[in-house]
Parts: structure tokens; sequence; C-alpha cells
């Protein structure tokens, strides 16, 4: 009976030397942003407009081909034949090609040199989600942020507005700021295309920003 | 919550054990005087009586928490206990936020009744309910850091709260070697009953309740007790 009374003595002492925990704050990968990709639409174009030429081209061998096909009067014409079809084969390896430079464009795979906030912290090079789409962080103190992206040796300006939620993930025990309604503009910038994946969300967690150039 | 259910589990253990031993002096007496002895007939001592939740005394070196809680009763004959509690509770839950740092601290107090159920004249199982009540503020700081930003960093909460909770009580005591001094332990269950509620960030611990997650919350203390 004396070690149960001893026992319920020393048993706040063990709780206590048990709660004690770890007392690091987890601060970072918390922080709003949106996702953006760049597509070069210059080089699009000018490729479109290579493209359109060999096709033209492959047209016109083609014509001749159906036109050498309809002489019947013992005109040896093979040679010519074998050398329009070779021809044809070059422009067609090369429009394949040019249509895979033209995949890659559009898939966005352009390298950023760096991305700085207009608050005049450090520039840092975006993290990449996929091969072709970069995570932007957006300011959580402000409800606008404004960058400059440094692409491809050119300055690009970008602006965001959004309106800041505060909110509990009460699973991980973090409190959020969230970033909803973005809206994106550039002086710079061809165009610019905000979608989100979700289409019932309109938290910038979800948005794809694409940008052309 | 798995060291609550552990020491939970001591504390059922204790009862089981406290009981047997009853049990056995019970057996032994009944051996040696051939008396029927029979747990309705031990009397209650009568009388005023407070209680000390040394428990809480051993926060005082914690960091994180520190409590005080007094309480005072009277032991009837007829086995009813009235008792009325008191305490203070400053609690700065570490796993609260991530992300951030909380602290909740207020007075509270307990009212509430007793059945004592006495196996014989040193030790005493009892079942009891309990309405609490707490007055506190709490307040925290929160912080997110940013690759390209300054980190964000603000600040929350709230005064003058008030919150209201039952309780059911099942504890055990003993007589020490001094007649009037008593060691004894409850395992209480707490239900929320009313309380102010703030968004975004809501209330997270309650000084006397426990945290505002779980809609029922249990509790072990440890007591000492001094009848007069």
């Amino acid at each position: 009976m004396k070690k149960f009374g001893i026992i319920l003595l020393v048993l706040p002492f063990i709780y206590l030397a048990s709660a004690c925990e770890d007392d690091d704050l987890e601060t970072t990968g918390i922080d709003p942003f949106f996702r953006m990709q760049f597509i070069n639409a210059d080089s699009l174009s000018s490729l479109d407009e290579l493209i359109a030429v060999i096709d033209e081209s492959i047209d016109m061998i083609d014509d001749s081909l159906v036109f050498y096909d309809t002489l019947n009067d013992g005109t040896d014409v093979a040679e010519d034949i074998e050398r329009l079809n070779t021809e044809k084969t070059s422009l067609n390896s090369e429009k394949s090609e040019f249509n895979s430079i033209k995949a890659v464009i559009e898939s966005g795979s352009v390298v950023i040199n760096s991305i700085t906030s207009s608050t005049g912290v450090e520039a840092k090079i975006p993290g990449i989600d996929s091969a072709t789409i970069f995570s932007v962080p957006l300011d959580p103190s402000a409800d606008f942020s404004d960058f400059e992206i440094s692409l491809a040796g050119t300055l690009y300006d970008l602006q965001t507005t959004y309106t800041r939620n505060t909110r509990v993930d009460n699973d991980q025990r973090i409190i959020e700021v969230e970033a909803l309604d973005l809206i994106v503009n550039s002086s710079v910038f061809d165009s610019l295309e905000l979608t989100y994946e979700d289409s019932l969300s309109n938290n910038s967690i979800d948005a794809i920003v694409t940008a052309y150039f | 919550m798995r060291l609550l259910q552990h020491i939970s589990s001591l504390l059922v253990i204790s009862l089981c054990y406290t009981t047997s031993v009853a049990q056995g002096e019970l057996a032994i007496a009944s051996d040696s005087s051939n008396l029927a002895l029979d747990s309705t007939r031990i009397k209650v001592r009568e009388g005023l009586f407070i209680t000390l939740d040394y428990g809480k005394l051993a926060t005082f070196v914690s960091d994180s928490e520190s409590k005080f809680a007094i309480s005072v009763g009277f032991q009837l004959a007829n086995r009813i206990s009235p008792e009325i509690q008191l305490g203070y509770a400053s609690v700065s839950p570490q796993n609260a936020f991530e992300n951030g740092t909380y602290e909740s601290k207020g007075f509270y107090s307990r009212i509430g009744v007793n059945y004592l159920i006495p196996f014989d004249n040193t030790n005493m199982f009892y079942a009891g309910l309990r309405y609490g009540l707490s007055l506190f503020e709490d307040e925290g700081v929160y912080e997110i850091s940013s690759d390209i930003f300054e980190t964000f960093s603000d600040d929350f909460g709230e005064q003058d709260q008030t919150a209201t909770w039952f309780e059911i009580v099942l504890g055990s005591e003993k007589k020490l070697r001094n007649e009037k001094v008593y060691l004894g332990g409850q395992f209480s269950l707490r239900f929320a009953n009313s309380r102010d509620k703030f968004a975004p960030i809501d209330t997270y611990a309650i000084p006397g309740y426990g945290r505002t997650l779980d809609k029922s919350v249990p509790a072990l203390n440890l007591y000492i007790k001094y009848l007069f």
C-alpha cells in the first residue's frame, strides 16, 4: 500500500516529464502561392509560318506526282518521281522536327532565371512543381504582390491582387492565410490566361496562370 | 492523450487494487471476528474538508503550464458530499498551432456533489457530478515564412471569455496514518455546455476544462484531503 501511495505522488512528475515537446515552430511551406507556366508565343508563330511553307511545298510535290502518274506517252519520269519523293520525305522530316519544337514550347518548358518581389527581398528561383509549372509565392501580409520575372534574359513585370482569408487547418493545426479571387496583370507579357484546376475553387493554390510572351 | 489513457488505466488499476485490499481487509476482519461486515453499515465520518490538487503543484516547474486548485466541501453522514473547487490555470500547449504560440489563462470553479461508497474505515469510493465555470482570456502569435517576401507575423486573442461544462466523476481515496488526512485520485469526463466561439481562430484551451477540439475531455486529478 505504501508503494501505491508513492506511485500516486510521483505520477504528476512523470506526466510533466513526458509532456515536454519540441517547441520549434514550423513556419515554412504554408504561404499562399499560385502556379505559372510560360509559353513563347512569338516562337510558336514563327514555327507555324515555317510549317505552313513546308505544307505548301509538299502539296506542290503531291500535285507534281499526280501529274507524272497521268503521263502515258512513254516519257521516262522515274528519276524525277524518285527525286520528288526524296524531297517530300526530307520536308516531312523537317516538319516533324518543327512540330516537336512547337510541342516543347507549348508545354511551357521555359527556364526562369529568377522571380523578384517588389518588397526588395532577395530574388529567388521559384520551386518547380513539374518540368513546366512553377510555384510563385504570394505575400501573406498584403492583398497584392508585384513581381519582376527574369525569363530568357528579359525582365517581365507581373501584378497580382487577391483577397486574404485566415483559416485554421484543424488536422495539421496550422494557421494559414489563403489568397482568394486572384487577378493577374502585366504590361509586358503578350497575354495572361488564368484557369482553376478545380472549377469550384477560387483559391490561388488551385490557379494556373499561363503567360504568353 | 495516450499518456492520459495510461494514467486513466493506472487509476482503474488503483481503484481495483484499493477494492481488493479493502475487501481483503474486510474478509480478514470477518474471519477473525466472525462478524458479517456489511459495507452499508460503515459510517461515513461527518465533517468539513479541504483538498489540495497536488498534481497541479507539479506544473509550477513546467514552462508550458501553471495550475492550482483547492476544494472545500462537507461530508454528511448520509454519504452525500457537496463540494466547491476554485482554481487558476495558465496553459501554453505547444501543439496548439504548429506555426505559432498560444496561451490561455484564467480562473475556474466547479460545484457539485459526490455520493460516497465506503469499503471500510480507511478506503472509500465515490461517484459524483460537477458543473464547471471558467472565466479566462487567450492570446497567441503565428508566423508564415516566404521565399521572397518578409516573414508574416500576426497576433490574435480574446479577453473576457466564459465557458461552462458538466463532469462525471469517479474516484477513490484512502485514509493515511493521520486520521484526518486522505490521499485520493479521481477520473472525470467533462462535457462542454457553452462557450464563446471565435473566427477565424477559435479558442483552443479552456482553463479547468481542457482542449475545445473534443466534445468530451477525460481528466485525472490526484489530491490530498484534510477532514476536520
